[in-house]
This record gives C-alpha cells, sequence and structure tokens, in this order.
C-alpha cells in the first residue's frame, strides 16, 4: 500500500494527486490518500479529506512507501513511522503554496539521507516501484532543545 | 473575543514555581510546542494562540482571533497581551511562532520578561518573517537547522532541534565522501613557552589526507590565537569534524574552543585527543563539550570514526574511542599499538605556520622535529607512556632518511630536532641512519637531540658517527645529581654513566645540554645543592633546569597524590613553569623556587660559562641566539619562571 498525504494546506496539489491515481491506475496497488482541502479528486485511490492523529499512524505503519509533500508534520511523521519516505515539495510556481519554503525541506531530507525528493512527477512510478531505504537510526536532538529551553526556566527561576 | 482572564487562573505564581507564557500559532507550530512540553514540568504555564479547532483543547489557554491579516487586531492584541501579562506575571516567554508572537514579544521587552524563540522546524535554510524581527529582540534565538544559522547572524544558536538530528554530517556529505577535518592545537598563556611544532597533528593530518579528507590545521599557540578567534576561523572554514589535541595544561582551552564550536556552529564533530584526553576522557565529554575522545595513537582510530560516521554505521567497533551517549560515557576497547608505524605517511608539515614555531633548546629557529620510532621500554616516573606505550617501534633507517631528506628539500628546514623517547635504543640503526645521512649528503643540515637519550647506551662510535652525520648537540636526561634519587625516579642509569657519555660526546665535538628536574620526591636541599654541582662539573655546554611537574597517568602524579598535597586549582596551573605545583614532605615550592634560581645564576652566570661563549659572538647568527639566550637566563635567575 503507499500512503499518500498533502497535508494541512488550504491550497491544492494536484500534480501529486493526479500523479499518485495514475500510479494507482496503472499499478493496481492499493493507494490511500489524504487529501485535504483540495479539489482535485483522484478516481482510483482511496480517499479522505482529514481523519483523526490515531488513524494516519495505524495507515502509515501499514504503508510499504509514504509519498508526501514535504511539510515538516508530514515528514516527522514519515521519519517516525519508519517507511521509506518520498518527499514532493509543493512550489510557488505551481501555486501549491505562497512560497518555497518546501524546497528547502525536500533538499535537507535527501541530503541527510531520510528519504528522495520527486519535482518531476514522471519520476514518482519509479521512485514508488524502488522505494528509498529508510535510516537505520534517526534520532532527532529532541532532548537537547527540551534541555536548551529548561536551562532558561531555570535561569528564570533565579 | 475569549478574551477574558480564565477564573482558575487567578492565582499567581506561588511557591518558586515559574510561570511560562507559551506563545504559538495553531498548526505546527503548537505541535513543536507540545514536544518541548518536558521542559516546563514543574512550570505553571498558560498559552497564547489563535482561536481554533486545536486549540480549544489546550488546558490554559488565552485564544485571540487571527491577526494575520489584520493590523486593527494586532493591535487589540497588544491591549490584550498588557491585561494578560499583567494579570498573570510570567516570568519566562516562549515561543514557536508565528507572528502571533510579535505582541507578545513587544510588551515581554516593555516589562523586562526574558524572551526564548524557537524558529519553527519549517525554516530549513531562509529565515520567517517573525524570526527576523525575533533575531534582534529575543533574549535567546534558536534555529533548528544548521542552514539556517549563518543565514542568521551571530546571536542565532543552535541548540538541538525537534526534526534534525545532533549533526548531519554523515548523511550531509555522503555524496562526496570527503570529510572536511580541522585539527587544533590550542593556545597555552604562558612566558618562556617554546613552541614546539605538534608533530602528533602533523603525524594526524597526513594520516587523514591520505584517507581522502580535506585537512586543515590551526596552530593556535604557534600563532598566538585566543579560543573566541580560534572558533572564528573554524566557523568560516564550516568543517565536518574538528579534532583539538589536548595536554593537561590545555584542557580549559579546548573546552573553550569545543563549547563555542557547539554554540556558534553547524555544530561539527568535535574529536578530542592527545595525553590529558587519554588519561581522562570524561573531562572531555562533559555536557556541551567533545562527542568522541580518541585514546592513544589516534591515526587509525580517527579514520574509522570517519569511516563509521559516513557509512551511519555503528561506533562500537572502533577501538580506542570514548563518546557519550544517551545513557553516560562508553569506553570502547583500548586500541592495541600500531606495529608498523614506518606505514604511515610522513608527517605534512605544509600545513603548519612552520616558521613561528621557536624553542630554547635548538640553535635555529626554522626547524622540524622527526620520530624514528615510538615508544620507549623505560619506566621513569614523570613520563607519560598512554600514547606511545611501553613497546618500541622502530622506523627503518630509509624510512627515517627518506623523510629527513623531505625535511631539508620540500620545507628548507635549517635544522632538524630528534624528539624520539629511545633514539638510542638501538645503537645499530642509528648508525645506519647516519651513514645513509652522509651517504645522501643529508649531514650538511645540523640537528640535535632535542628530547634526551640515554646515557647508558653512549659509545665512542655512535657518537662520532652522530657528529659526522651533522648532530651538532646532544641532550642527555640527567634529571639529578645524587644516585638515590635518580633511583628513585626509575632512570635506571648511574652517575658514572653520564660522565662517560658526556666524555664521549665532548670528544667527539658535540655539544651536551643536560636536563636536570628540582622538586622529586624525597629529595632534599642538600640534594639540589649537590646536582647543581654535578651538573657544573660536569663540563657540559648547555643545562635545561625544569621543574618536576606531575602530569595524570604518571607515577609521579600518582605519587603525589598519595604522599603529598597538589597545589593548583585547575589543570592549566600545571604549566606555570618555574614554580612546583605540589608539595611533598620538605619539598616545597619555595625551596624548588630558589634552588632553580640558584642552578640558572650558579651554572650560566660564573666566569668561565661566560667567557666560552663571547667566542660565539662573532656571527650574526649566534650572537642572537646568545643575546636571547643571555636575556632568559637573567630572567629566570630573577624572577624564576613566573
Amino acid at each position: 500500500m503507499i500512503y499518500v498525504t498533502v497535508g494541512t494546506m488550504f491550497l491544492d496539489f494536484p500534480r501529486l494527486i493526479n500523479a499518485v491515481d495514475r500510479i494507482a491506475q496503472d499499478t493496481g496497488e492499493r493507494v490511500v490518500l489524504q487529501k485535504g482541502m483540495g479539489t482535485t479528486i483522484p478516481k482510483h485511490c482511496e480517499c479522505f479529506d482529514f481523519k483523526p492523529r490515531d488513524e494516519i499512524l495505524a495507515l502509515q505503519a501499514e504503508a510499504r512507501v509514504i509519498v508526501c509533500h514535504a511539510g515538516i508534520g508530514s515528514v516527522m511523521d514519515a521519519l517516525e513511522a519508519r517507511r521509506p519516505m518520498i518527499v514532493v515539495p509543493r512550489l510557488k510556481a505551481f501555486g501549491e503554496h505562497m512560497n518555497d519554503h518546501q524546497l528547502d525541506i525536500a533538499q535537507a531530507v535527501e541530503r541527510r539521507g531520510w528519504g528522495r525528493m520527486v519535482r518531476d512527477m514522471g519520476e514518482l512510478p519509479g521512485a514508488c516501484r524502488n522505494p528509498p531505504p529508510v535510516p537505520h537510526d534517526y534520532r532527532p536532538a529532541r532532548h537537547r532543545l527540551v534541555a536548551a529551553v529548561r536551562e532558561m526556566v531555570e535561569r528564570a527561576k533565579a | 473575543m475569549d478574551t477574558d482572564i480564565p477564573h482558575h487562573s487567578a492565582s499567581t505564581a506561588g511557591g518558586g514555581r515559574v510561570k511560562v507564557c507559551l506563545a504559538c500559532s495553531h498548526g505546527g507550530h503548537l505541535t513543536e510546542m507540545l514536544q518541548l512540553q518536558p521542559a516546563f514540568d514543574d512550570c505553571d504555564t498558560f498559552f497564547f494562540c489563535y482561536e481554533a479547532e486545536t486549540t480549544r483543547a489546550l488546558p490554559r489557554a488565552y485564544l485571540v482571533p487571527n491577526m494575520a491579516r489584520s493590523p486593527v487586531e494586532f493591535v487589540k492584541n497588544l491591549v490584550r497581551v498588557w491585561r494578560i501579562f499583567r494579570h498573570e506575571q510570567p516570568d519566562l516567554v516562549v515561543s514557536t511562532g508565528a507572528e502571533i508572537a510579535l505582541p507578545v514579544l513587544a510588551i515581554a521587552k516593555l516589562r523586562r520578561t526574558p524572551v526564548v524563540y524557537i524558529e519553527c522546524g519549517a525554516q530549513v535554510a531562509h529565515p520567517s518573517f517573525t524570526g527576523r524581527i525575533m533575531y534582534w529582540l529575543a533574549d535567546e534565538f534558536y534555529v533548528q537547522w544548521h542552514e539556517l544559522l549563518h543565514v542568521y547572524g551571530r546571536r542565532a544558536r543552535l541548540r538541538g532541534s525537534l526534526i534534525d538530528e545532533d549533526d548531519p554530517v554523515g548523511a550531509d556529505r555522503s555524496a562526496e565522501r570527503r570529510m572536511k577535518v580541522t585539527l587544533v592545537h590550542p593556545a597555552l598563556e604562558r612566558r618562556f613557552s617554546s613552541d614546539q611544532p605538534p608533530l602528533g597533528l602533523a603525524y594526524l593530518a597526513s594520516a587523514l589526507e591520505r584517507h581522502g579528507c580535506e585537512v586543515r590545521v590551526i596552530d593556535a599557540h604557534a600563532e598566538k590565537l585566543c579560543p573566541t578567534h580560534v572558533a572564528r576561523l573554524i566557523e568560516a572554514q564550516s568543517p565536518d569534524m574538528v579534532g583539538v589535541s589536548v595536554t593537561t595544561p590545555l584542557l580549559p582551552a579546548a573546552l573553550d574552543i569545543a563549547r563555542r564550536l557547539r554554540a556558534h556552529h553547524p555544530a561539527p564533530i568535535l574529536v578530542a585527543g592527545g595525553p590529558h584526553a587519554t588519561v581522562l576522557p570524561e573531562d572531555l565529554l562533559v555536557a556541551e563539550a567533545f562527542d568522541y575522545v580518541v585514546r592513544g595513537e589516534g591515526e587509525q582510530t580517527i579514520i574509522e570514526l570517519i569511516e563509521a560516521r559516513l557509512a551511519n554505521a555503528g561506533i562500537e567497533a572502533v577501538a580506542g574511542l570514548s563518546y557519550r551517549g544517551e545513557g553516560g560515557i562508553t569506553h570502547n576497547a583500548a586500541r592495541t599499538l600500531m606495529e608498523r608505524i614506518g606505514e604511515l605517511p610522513h608527517p605534512d608539515w605544509s600545513l603548519f605556520p612552520t616558521k613561528q614555531y621557536s624553542s630554547l633548546v635548538r640553535r635555529n629557529s626554522h626547524c622540524l622535529p622527526i620520530a624514528t620510532s615510538r615508544g620507549c621500554p623505560f619506566a621513569c616516573s614523570f613520563c607519560y607512556k598512554g600514547i606511545s606505550g611501553t613497546r618500541v617501534r622502530l622506523r627503518t633507517p630509509e624510512d627515517v632518511v627518506d623523510e629527513w631528506a623531505m625535511l631539508v628539500e620540500r620545507y628548507g628546514v635549517h635544522e632538524i630536532a630528534v624528539i624520539d623517547d629511545a633514539f638510542t635504543i638501538n645503537p645499530a640503526r642509528v648508525l645506519k641512519i647516519c651513514a645513509l645521512l652522509v651517504e645522501r649528503g643529508l649531514n650538511k643540515t645540523p640537528w640535535s637531540t632535542t628530547n634526551g637519550i640515554r646515557v647508558d647506551n653512549v659509545t665512542d662510535e655512535l657518537m662520532v658517527a652522530m657528529r659526522g652525520a651533522g648532530c651538532y648537540r646532544v641532550y642527555f636526561g640527567i634529571e639529578s645529581g645524587v644516585q638515590s634519587v635518580v633511583d628513585r625516579l626509575g632512570k635506571r642509569i648511574t652517575l658514572e654513566q653520564v660522565r662517560a657519555a658526556v666524555r664521549a660526546a665532548k670528544a667527539a665535538g658535540l655539544e651536551v645540554g643536560g636536563y636536570f628536574m628540582f622538586g622529586n620526591l624525597g629529595e632534599s636541599a642538600a640534594d639540589m645543592d649537590a646536582t647543581i654541582r654535578f651538573a657544573m662539573a660536569l663540563g657540559i655546554d648547555y643545562a635545561q633546569f625544569t621543574i618536576a611537574t606531575p602530569y595524570p597517568g604518571t607515577r609521579m602524579f600518582e605519587d603525589v597524590q598519595a604522599q603529598g598535597t597538589m597545589l593548583i586549582h585547575s589543570w592549566e596551573e600545571l604549566a606555570t613553569f618555574g614554580r612546583l605545583t605540589f608539595t611533598v614532605g620538605d619539598v616545597t615550592p619555595d625551596l624548588v623556587a630558589r634552588k632553580f634560581r640558584k642552578a640558572i645564576r650558579r651554572f650560566y652566570l660564573r666566569p668561565q660559562y661566560l667567557f666560552r661563549h663571547v667566542r660565539g659572538l662573532f656571527t650574526w647568527e649566534g650572537m642572537w641566539s646568545r643575546v636571547s639566550g643571555a636575556g632568559v637566563v637573567v630572567r629566570l635567575a630573577l624572577f624564576g619562571g613566573r
């Protein structure tokens, strides 16, 4: 199963939705799409707008590969799910976002070996067929940031 | 809207609990704030958020309408925040963005409440609108990606991240596999320090270069750079890894550099090595300092560490490595001594400021060291053996002379310093080296044995051969003029051997220098006087008087710990040249300082000695070295080393 998510963004992402719809049609593989607030409706995918978080996590855990827009929340979820990740950045040029910050995120994902960035939808079927490896130990430096904030709390106490 | 004060919040922070205002928009900013909750475990907190589906369930929250496109709402929010702050009296504001933080910032500034701003994880390489303002006004400004540190400036810090890993190097550079490494020799502030070229770092540099790394070196000691300056240089180089060489007196400087790099930088992998790191790795692995310590000989260990990082593999199998993990400090198994040291690439001095080095124990300033062997089988109490070990590993004469030729031809040195611990342990090998030096015409470049050679295997043949091969001066490690003191040090030499060695060296036409040490355990004032008399009677040309220094990892250190008292408060003070750093029985700093000054006076300021050196005044170089040497003698005789 391929799980696809375009996040909570209010702008549509027809490039990605149409591309995964074609993959579902061509390969017959089950594709589950969280399509959010967009108006593009796929014909061959299981599709929903939003679901409670625990259901989303269950779907991700079940997926063979996760295809997501390069929103930071979606990227974190895919990393935590420890599933192969393909990130497709929303681009300003296509009216998919107000700026190109998702390109930075997608590039960071690729540089760190967390997943693969796809910008050309022609590459998406191939990327889904041969998904990128899952980094074998992803350990975000979360505890360090918490400790840094904690230090400020301690200082405020003094 | 819903800005009325929630009635259950009426009690303000009491009982020493910190009250924190958490300001963030709904969506991703809120998600990040919620992940920071463990930091506020024992605090009173309240949220300041936009009215939305996700914020309604928050336990204590002031919810306001979205003001993203309405300046009127912004002004209204200023008033709301003013009221809220007057009521809640928060001690701290933490915000993860976005623009909802701006009215909070304004009021917090007026009330002098500290503000911590954490740039949203979605900002990887470009600053956000709010971030640009917060950068200048927040008390603490954190980003979550190292890419963004450069884009902001010095006020921005990377102190962990909700998304990114500790350092992204392994994945970041894996495409090119060419790791950028900067090696640092920290600076020590003290008088009379001679700047020995750091041979260990030079070996490391060549080993890394051969492995395909891009290596740079900062010799802060030779170039007199403070830690701030070093950190700035490294920031400009943006290496993936920084290796710092740490002897005991350099510990504070090394930690200072590491902490600066961690705070102001896309934190490189921080690795410490050297004697102190080997004996006490825990000192370097304290929080916010080094990531790894390489214990013992470092060449192979650091390469395996780099390989493991590039392959994103575990480091448990890298021998000689200590590191800080989630559960504390781990020490991997010790690395066995490298057998075939001849296979190491010759040190690359092109990376070092070779013209900056100076020394009191050499004739020419442009001088580089060579080590023809590693290790020493003897167990002198003052000597630290943790790096090179007690098993001697000898390089072949051919290999040694190849490096010698490189120093002369490629680096144009005017002098070479042989700094082995046990150069003459195998006299036959030294004879072969000398023969090769003559054969290849390298005997015109003067050299000396600045680390001191042993007196017990000195022969006339050896001294003559060394003289013929260009050696102009030998130093002997003598330490004391009292046999029982020498014995306690574990030198395993006799005073008679000392006299014989000096005679042989003088007969061969060599200048002779002797190393002596004051402050040895069990040494009396009379013993020290005997040492001075012995030094003068030997007929040697130079006497280097030193004061016993108990470095961690040596037997002397253990003895002092067991029988005496250390008088220093920080390791840096161990390098207080000219002053004893401990007291044991009758051996006190004052006594040793007195005898030290007396030794300098008696030895160097006697008429025969001064007269002998008048002859040296007839060349420019000789004149300069004698004038500067005289300055040193006078200062030492008057003030000791302080």
